[in-house]
């Protein structure tokens, strides 16, 4: 079976298939919008494909070997572009977006993050690309731009963009990668191959962060499970103290819950939105949905608690469910994933006010009178 | 890698090669310049995967191999340096010492592999030898009419077209238009076109000798100038070239000649009080004068001179952005110039009178509309 496939490792047989028959058939489309949910390997693969249609041996395999492979293996391809949401341009140098892409080119499931700062796709980036395409190859077979996180593209980059999906070279493969298609405009959509990418399967994932990670934590396999498949968020998990995050998740449902001394509720959010970091608040509140979804699950099915996202936690939980028998899960999970949203929401909403009203609206559907 | 070589010689090398350098770029490697050693040789390669220029300087040799180093670095440290010898030495790790009278210096260097490949050139390469003169002349009457509208992108460049012994270089933005052709017996039959972007070919005028001759190098992707210390690759441009031959008149009933210089020198003059705005020209053509006139009528400038001409018809009226003509009349090598219209809301072509044979000068200029008609 695997010589069907370009890359046993990177997993989504489907639709490695459904790509080498595109290129036998000659049928490949000049753009693709791979969308499905973070991590699940998108912006790997992107990588892969640009492999394979440069790929000496190709274009139906990929060797690994040769100076394209490799070159682009390190992002040093010159008819290979990869580009990603960076800081604005008066916030970042030029030394910092190379390292970033080293980082990528290290290992391809990362998240590329600036330190909390807020990045977006530029219309500049996007024109470089557009300059970029008025010219010949420089070495390889076939350019291939990849845009990863093409839904934070300001709107004004994202009408750029338009006009080179209009007028494709001939010698021009774009690949835009999402995980929130809903932001992407319908005008980019409507011109470009979309392949959905299904979460990752439980053994793939383990493989892949093996190969990535030399020395893995001995909570892996609890680790994996805590970022529900999410293989992103399993190597975010690695750098952080994860568990810490999670305490102080547990510490802000406490005092949710009585909100009658809410100073030290107002404290608490103090310190979460502090660091202006809204990577570290996405990840309390979800911690915060996977501790609701237990709950949930422990209600409706009491004798599974061995399926638990957080299993170490089963007492605690336990405890809680018992403690508020009223409480209404499905209102609780969507008022915090709606948090998320506001908290993702490329408009700069504020942190202490969506935590602020989450806080109120959490207590009263847990405590309803 | 082990060599010596004298700090002017590198030097100048490296000065050729260091300009090409972006000052931004999230491609690291190309802050580096590549130094190998061939044919007893010291080469030097700059790239940023537009322009690729290679440089060379006479060094002696000890034991050949190569290496990428941080370019900026090197050279600021040998421009430094007075005119003396010079030791170079490359480790295993890459690491460079370079050791002169006054102590040593530690650069630390890239494997050579990761830098970019020099551009190939591939199979049915066109060879052209032309005379830097000619080279100049070609790249100098055409290069100022590209676009730098990146939307028209075929446009950003001058369009080489090679055929039949005659080599002919346009450059166009879609207001007016500019060509120069050669013909020699010497140069090549086969038919073969390319489009060089402007920014390589105003590093080639930077490195253009006055005298002796170059070698051009048309390939799929890249074109390679061979002059007179230095190689420059540039990479073509993928579009196609408009028609352009279908937008030049072919019969022009007006035709008027004039002095190239006091034409040139009046329209400078005139144009100073036309409307900032519009860079607004009229001329008036009768048999004998043409009469230049330009006002502002915000703030009330005006000019008018009368030059001496030859018109073949009866009065006629136009008007030229005369940002435009200057352009145009600046380009004008010979004493005499000859203007031909067909409508005063027409293309006007615009060509010296008593070029050398071999050689064929052509503009076109779109006209701007007057209000009154």
């Amino acid at each position: 079976m695997n010589q069907h496939l370009f890359n046993p490792e990177l997993g989504h047989p489907e639709i490695q298939k459904k790509i080498l028959h595109s290129i036998q058939s000659e049928r490949l489309p000049h753009a693709f919008l791979f969308y499905g949910k973070e991590g699940t390997g998108k912006d790997a693969f992107a990588i892969e494909i640009a492999k394979l249609l440069n790929c000496e041996k190709g274009p139906l395999y990929i060797c690994h070997k040769c100076p394209a492979c490799i070159k682009i293996s390190k992002q040093e391809h010159p008819d290979v572009k990869f580009v990603f949401p960076i800081p604005g341009s008066s916030n970042v140098k030029p030394e910092d977006i190379a390292e970033a892409l080293q980082e990528k080119s290290q290992n391809p499931y990362k998240r590329i993050s600036f330190e909390g700062k807020t990045t977006f796709i530029s219309i500049d980036m996007i024109r470089e690309l557009k300059y970029e395409s008025k010219f010949k190859l420089y070495e390889g077979k076939k350019k291939v731009f990849i845009v990863s996180e093409a839904d934070r593209m300001r709107p004004e980059a994202a009408n750029a963009l338009l006009k080179l999906l209009e007028e494709p070279p001939e010698n021009l493969m774009l690949i835009l990668v999402s995980s929130q298609i809903h932001r992407i405009l319908p005008t980019i959509r409507s011109r470009s191959q979309l392949i959905h990418f299904a979460p990752l399967e439980g053994d793939a994932i383990l493989k892949i962060v093996k190969k990535y990670t030399p020395q893995p934590p001995e909570h892996l396999a609890s680790l994996i499970r805590l970022a529900l498949g999410n293989i992103k968020l399993a190597f975010d998990f690695m750098e952080e103290d994860i568990l810490d995050r999670r305490n102080q998740a547990v510490d802000f449902l406490r005092k949710v819950v009585i909100i009658e001394k809410s100073h030290e509720l107002l404290i608490q959010i103090d310190k979460i939105t502090a660091s202006r970091d809204r990577r570290t608040m996405v990840l309390l509140l979800f911690f915060l949905l996977t501790w609701f979804h237990d709950a949930y699950h422990y209600k409706l099915s009491p004798d599974q608690k061995a399926n638990f996202i957080n299993s170490d936690l089963a007492s605690n939980i336990e405890g809680f469910v018992n403690g508020y028998p009223d409480a209404d899960y499905p209102r609780v999970i969507n008022y915090t994933q709606t948090a998320i949203d506001d908290l993702e929401d490329p408009r700069n909403l504020n942190p202490a006010l969506i935590f602020t009203d989450l806080s109120i609206k959490l207590n009263r559907s847990i405590k309803p009178r | 890698m082990k060599f010596s070589v004298m700090r002017d010689e590198i030097f100048n090398a490296l000065q050729r090669v260091v300009n090409v350098i972006p000052q931004r770029s999230t491609f690291m490697m190309t802050q580096n310049i590549l130094l190998f050693t061939e044919d007893n040789l010291l080469k030097l390669v700059g790239t940023d995967l537009e322009i690729t220029l290679m440089s060379w300087a006479p060094a002696s040799i000890q034991s050949e191999g190569s290496i990428a180093v941080p370019g900026r670095l090197i050279h600021d440290i040998v421009r430094e340096l007075p005119n003396i010898e010079l030791q170079f030495e490359v480790d295993e790790q890459f690491r460079m010492k370079v050791t002169s009278e006054f102590g040593r210096y530690k650069i630390s260097g890239v494997n050579p592999v990761e830098f970019p490949q020099r551009p190939e050139l591939g199979e049915g390469v066109q060879e052209i030898v032309l005379e830097n003169e000619m080279f100049r002349k070609l790249i100098e009457n055409t290069i100022f009419a590209c676009s730098t509208d990146e939307l028209r992108a075929a446009l950003t460049g001058v369009y080489f077209n090679i055929s039949e012994g005659r080599i002919e270089a346009v450059a166009t933005d879609g207001h007016r238009l500019a060509k120069m052709s050669y013909t020699d017996a010497k140069l090549p039959k086969k038919v073969f076109m390319a489009i060089v972007p402007t920014r390589s070919l105003n590093f080639v005028l930077r490195n253009l000798d006055g005298e002796g001759s170059s070698t051009l190098h048309f390939g799929k992707k890249h074109a390679l100038f061979e002059l007179e210390d230095t190689q420059l690759y540039a990479r073509l441009i993928e579009e196609t070239f408009v028609d352009y031959d279908r937008v030049i008149p072919k019969e022009t009933p007006f035709e008027m000649s004039i002095d190239a210089g006091e034409f040139y020198a009046s329209v400078k003059r005139v144009s100073l009080f036309s409307n900032p705005l519009t860079s607004q020209v009229i001329l008036n053509i009768t048999p004998k004068h043409v009469e230049l006139h330009a006002e502002d009528v915000d703030y009330g400038g005006e000019a008018q001179e009368r030059l001496a001409c030859e018109f073949n018809r009866e009065d006629f009226r136009i008007a030229f952005n005369s940002r435009y003509l200057q352009d145009i009349l600046r380009h004008i090598s010979t004493d005499k110039l000859q203007l031909r219209f067909v409508r005063p809301d027409y293309a006007v072509l615009a060509n010296p009178v008593d070029m050398p044979k071999e050689e064929e000068q052509l503009m076109l200029l779109m006209p701007v509309r007057l209000e009154s008609e």
